[in-house]
């Protein structure tokens, strides 16, 4: 088996638990996003976009939509020697199986799937991110800086920072102190959970957390504190640009907000830097005679008689005369009755709202949700 | 899967559509905001449960074959069957040939490998949902030879020329064929929609490619002494696209919302080559109204019963009012258009003006910058 300089590996097992109605019967990647896209097509696009080669996908949560998610969009064609899209789910063999216990655990047992490909580095993902990012920028950075691991890491403002994994490192990059979500951060280096690792080096401490009983098997939680504590050559890859963990009833929401407005926070129109994701097979939108759509983004299928202000309006989805859509993100193929008021929500795929309905409230602090393939009643309001 | 081969003919007048058609076959006209007008036959033949499609294609194909390529996005790359192109004949000392016959009798080979026992032939330049079962279903029952598809036509759609009229007797039997009809024999509109058994049509190709018939019509009008050919009313939505004037006007029906759902919602998807194209973008000043809009344009002025394609572009004060948009155009900055075709990759520079009328709208060719 030839070698390849780098093979890419996205987790993408978690159940998102903070998402609520929305991840009960998916995983979080594969949550529709910005309109046509899942939230994984973001890593998934990074990758292509960035040429890499082979790519492991780690899956465990209700993975069946974002199975068929990833073989739809037909990224990538073919998986053999020499690369293509891999789904690794947890498996079992003659010496029995287990589920995942952690994104260390994953990666572990998968390490023959990485031999295969005898990497020089392996850069580990996330399926729940939204961020464009060249891969290869932060493979040469990890070169030039002769590390051992990479990890990417993005400032964030102070007040957050107790939130995240915080990083301090000196004038070189090279990381001195890691400390996973604590309550007096030293810095507001946040890691963004992108690493990149010699792959000889990941492997003899996965190998070592795998004996660990007492460890979470978690990359942020162990194997980042166990090569630091072994003094190993650890550098930060400092990233410039948009970049959201969309674990979050909030954060998804505000992600969506960020795709709108004239300067959006983060452009999906950058023709050299396209965001593929599976076609809809739906004719363009239709915006009627008495409609009026502002600052908004509006898929195919889409069939618009109300109004629609500053929202997020994914495919096949029906807005009735006199409806009012403000703030929003209205998912896949939702029913939007006539004269109904959908202020700050998020609406789940294929939910129901009937004639009249009152839902959310404008500057409310909660986002109010409503759940896939609910049914809300006529003239209800929910606020 | 049903047991019929389909045959897309796009064997047609090259030109009939003036620029539009310049640099590519009727087939691949844009239209309806995302398609080529060859998706709605594909995808009849695909929702019909047809999977082994033959394509006859027309000299220019350069467009055609970009478009189709191995034919994924209709769902026929397939192992077994799928989407095969048959190319025009060439022969030695010949001109190639300009109808259907040659190009059909130089791809018998395509018909005698196929497994299926029969033969449904549309034409490229139609705009429908299609569901063609009942049709074969109708002609397996009747006994004919050869079903032709018709449909009753209103008078003013009348005014374009390329109509052929069928006389039906009683008993459903087609008596004459009219290729130039007075609006009285016009009624009766045959579409170049054909059923009929794989060895009858063979050997009628065979036939007729050593006879004196010009093209397919002449040669089913030869026929109507000898062969049992018989009806059958396509009583669905058919737009048939012929002349600048009917690609207007069947693009603008689509903003009747009645007529956009019949279209793309009743019998299946309408599939087309994808493109990633991210959300259809509105702008705080954008003002769209009785439009249809597709996936990658960004939208900052006025539209108005308008179409537009994939990344169209219209700046701030630009006014666009019963135009057709094609992919990539820009409208700058308070220009305006009303009654406008813009092909594809058009340029308005800021503030320009131009009109045409709804019966006969400007045509501005692929590329122009204005």
């Amino acid at each position: 088996m030839g070698q390849q300089e780098f093979i890419a590996l996205i987790l993408a097992g978690g159940q998102g638990s903070r998402l609520s109605h929305l991840t009960k019967n998916l995983a979080k990647p594969a949550i529709p996003f910005g309109g046509r896209y899942r939230i994984i097509d973001f890593t998934l696009s990074n990758c292509y976009n960035s040429q890499v080669a082979t790519i492991g996908i780690l899956t465990q949560y209700q993975p069946f939509e974002l199975h068929s998610h990833i073989a739809a969009s037909r990224l990538y064609e073919g998986a053999n020697s020499s690369g293509g899209i891999f789904i690794l789910p947890p498996y079992t063999t003659d010496a029995g199986g287990d589920w995942y216990k952690g994104t260390a655990d994953a990666v572990y047992r998968n390490i023959e799937f990485i031999q295969r490909y005898n990497p020089r580095y392996v850069l580990i993902l996330s399926g729940d991110h939204v961020y464009k990012m060249d891969y290869r920028t932060i493979i040469a950075h990890h070169k030039q800086k002769k590390a051992e691991a990479t990890i990417a890491v993005i400032e964030v403002p102070w007040a957050e920072a107790s939130r995240f994994g915080v990083m301090t490192a000196d004038a070189d990059l090279c990381i001195r102190e890691f400390a996973e979500k604590p309550a007096q951060p030293k810095s507001n280096l946040a890691s963004m959970g992108i690493y990149v690792f010699n792959w000889p080096v990941l492997k003899e401490f996965l190998l070592a957390d795998a004996q660990d009983l007492k460890s979470d098997h978690d990359f942020g939680k162990n194997i980042i504190p166990a090569m630091l504590q072994a003094g190993r050559e650890l550098y930060a890859y400092p990233f410039q640009g948009y970049w959201m963990d969309v674990g979050t009833i909030e954060s998804l929401w505000q992600a969506n907000m960020d795709l709108l407005g004239d300067n959006a926070l983060f452009d999906l129109s950058d023709p050299l830097w396209p965001i593929y994701s599976v076609d809809p097979a739906q004719p363009p939108h239709l915006v009627a005679g008495r409609a009026a759509t502002r600052q908004s983004l509006i898929c195919e299928g889409c069939q618009v008689y109300g109004q629609v202000e500053h929202s997020v309006i994914f495919p096949g989805v029906y807005v009735a005369p006199g409806a009012m859509i403000k703030n929003s993100v209205v998912m896949p193929n939702s029913l939007i009755g006539a004269n109904a008021k959908i202020t700050g929500c998020i609406i789940g795929c294929g939910a129901n709202i009937a004639n009249d309905c009152e839902i959310g409230a404008d500057g409310g602090e909660k986002i109010t949700v409503v759940g896939e393939y609910a049914h809300i009643a006529a003239g209800a309001k929910i606020i | 899967m049903i047991d019929v081969i389909g045959i897309i003919n796009l064997v047609s007048n090259d030109y009939a559509l003036g620029e539009i058609t310049q640099h590519r076959p009727l087939a691949t006209v844009p239209f309806g905001g995302r398609y080529r007008l060859i998706d709605f036959a594909l995808s009849g033949m695909i929702n019909s449960g047809i999977d082994n499609v033959g394509v006859l294609v027309p000299l220019k194909q350069r467009s055609l074959l970009d478009h189709l390529r191995s034919g994924r996005d209709w769902q026929l790359d397939r192992k077994r069957d799928g989407l095969t192109l048959l190319p025009p004949a060439y022969e030695r000392q010949k001109q190639p040939s300009l109808h259907e016959i040659g190009n059909l009798h130089a791809n018998l080979a395509f018909f005698q490998k196929s497994r299926q026992q029969w033969v449904m032939m549309i034409p490229g330049g139609i705009v429908g949902s299609f569901d063609f079962k009942p049709a074969i279903a109708h002609h397996r029952a009747s006994g004919a030879d050869i079903t032709l598809l018709y449909s009753e036509q209103e008078p003013h759609e009348y005014d374009c020329t390329n109509h052929v009229g069928l006389d039906i007797a009683a008993d459903g039997r087609v008596q004459a064929i009219y290729s130039r009809p007075t609006s009285a024999e016009a009624r009766n509109c045959f579409w170049g929609a054909m059923i009929c058994h794989k060895d009858l049509f063979t050997s009628l190709i065979t036939k007729h490619y050593a006879g004196s018939a010009e093209n397919l019509l002449q040669a089913l009008g030869q026929e109507l002494g000898n062969l049992c050919i018989k009806t059958y009313r396509y009583p669905g939505m058919l737009g048939r696209i012929h002349c600048l004037k009917s690609y207007y006007r069947q693009n603008m029906l689509l903003l009747n919302p009645e007529t956009w759902r019949q279209l793309f919602l009743q019998s299946g998807p309408i599939r087309t080559k994808v493109q990633p194209e991210h959300p259809a973008k509105y702008a705080a000043d954008a003002h769209v109204a009785a439009s249809i809009v597709a996936g990658g344009c960004i939208i900052r002025g006025a539209v108005d019963r308008s179409i537009l394609f994939s990344r169209v572009f219209i700046e701030q004060g630009a006014r666009v009012t019963g135009s057709i948009l094609m992919a990539n155009t820009c409208v700058a900055k308070n220009a305006v258009l009303e009654n406008v075709i813009c092909d594809k990759d058009v340029k308005i520079s800021a503030g320009r003006v131009l009109c045409g009328q709804p019966d006969n709208p400007l045509v501005i060719k692929k590329g122009t910058v204005m």
